[in-house]
């Protein structure tokens, strides 16, 4: 399942005026990509709920 | 489609200078930026070679074979695409236009309309689009191939960068795949399967005036030092905001001027030209132009527009441009594609 989807109306230009990013093209590489070089903002993403799994077995 | 109008009768007098919207001129064709390959009316080969010679120790007896002789051929099509409008004249019967319009009830087309609306602007636009594509199309299926890449850290593989610009700003579902579309994923190889084109990759950041100097120092370095012994030299191919960029650059004393040098409306970077070409902002090409071609039966075809009633027993008529039209990459190992 993709990490990041972009909130409801939320499109990036992020190649200029006539290039379009949402979210049937984005990849969660691209998202990634796109925040680190500033051309998006995580709070254009729905917030990402990541499940933590319970360890088992002996942490020491 | 029909004339969009929302003229209003006209009775008084109208300024005389109708404003038109400014459009950017086809510099690809105007100054011919790459290389046009036309009279192909179905198909064309493109035959390229390369060969390797492998020195190895002397042996009196049986020699091994050795090093490589290659030669393969791109079958390259051009697609048959048209630009068809429609529209009855008779809309501007009451407008300013109905001055142009010589004398007598059969008479319903103005010489206004057709110099300004449809050779000023339509005229224009086709050349545009025909423009566009060649740079920035990619067809549904290629598009979805670059999509299907696994982005990767090497030269062997495809960019994020690469894949995002592609999602973005290629395509739009095209006739055919343009320029840039070939340099990220082509068959001309010589294995004849399709993949990641093998261009030089660069991984840039967003280019602004404060950092676009490094960022072409990175795509200086990046051309193979063969490609800048040869007598021809390669080309910076850069979207048009980048003559704005480079002007305020240079307008900082504390930059170093001679790196970029615009003379008239000429600019260099380390002595190799700049020209301007509706690419995605980001995006540099470095290529010689004797490896991108604009494949087309007829240039001119571009600026051919056929203009005449739909039918001899109707006064509506009808706009009709056909072209066919694609790219092709040539030596693509010797090309440097920089995708911030």
């Amino acid at each position: 399942m993709a990490k990041y989807t972009l909130k409801d109306g939320v499109v990036l230009k992020p190649y200029g005026e006539n290039s379009l990013i949402d979210n049937s093209n984005i990849t969660d590489a691209m998202a990634e990509m796109l925040i680190a070089k500033g051309r998006a903002k995580k709070e254009d993403f729905k917030q990402v709920t990541i499940k933590k799994t319970k360890k088992h077995g002996n942490s020491k | 489609m029909a004339i969009v109008s929302n003229s209003v009768d006209i009775r008084g007098v109208a300024a005389e200078p109708i404003i038109e919207e400014i459009l950017f001129q086809n510099n690809t064709i105007a100054k011919g930026l790459v290389t046009f390959e036309d009279d192909i009316k179905a198909e064309t080969i493109f035959t390229e070679v390369s060969a390797e010679a492998q020195m190895q120790a002397f042996v009196s007896g049986i020699p091994t074979s050795d090093g490589s002789l290659n030669t393969w051929d791109t079958v390259v099509t051009p697609a048959k695409v048209m630009f068809y409008q429609e529209f009855d004249p008779e809309t501007l019967r009451f407008s300013r236009y109905k001055r142009s319009m010589a004398p007598g009830a059969w008479n319903n087309f103005s010489t206004e309309f057709e110099r300004v609306v449809i050779g000023g602007q339509y005229a224009p636009q086709v050349s545009l689009s025909a423009e566009r594509n060649f740079w920035l199309g990619a067809t549904a299926a290629t598009k979805a191939a670059i999509a299907a890449l696994t982005p990767g850290g090497t030269n062997a593989t495809i960019s994020t960068e690469e894949q995002a610009m592609a999602a973005a700003s290629l395509g739009a579902a095209a006739q055919f795949d343009g320029i840039l579309t070939k340099f990220l994923y082509n068959d001309s190889r010589a294995s004849g399967v399709a993949g990641l084109g093998e261009r030089n990759r660069v991984v840039g950041t967003t280019i602004d005036s404060s950092n676009i100097k490094a960022e072409y120092d990175k795509i200086y370095e990046a051309i193979p030092s063969v490609v800048l012994q040869g007598m021809e030299k390669p080309l910076f191919y850069a979207p048009y905001s980048h003559k704005q960029l480079i002007a305020t650059f240079n307008n900082n004393v504390a930059n170093y001027k001679d790196a970029f040098l615009p003379m008239g409306d000429s600019y260099t970077f380390n002595g190799l030209e700049i020209v301007f070409v509706p690419i995605p902002e980001n995006v540099v090409i470095s290529a010689l132009k004797s490896h991108l071609f604009w494949c087309t039966d007829l240039v001119s075809d571009v600026s051919r527009l056929k203009l005449e009633k739909i039918a001899a027993n109707r006064e509506d008529m009808f706009l009709k441009s056909i072209m066919t039209e694609t790219s092709h990459v040539a030596n693509q190992k010797f090309n440097v594609l920089y995708v911030g």
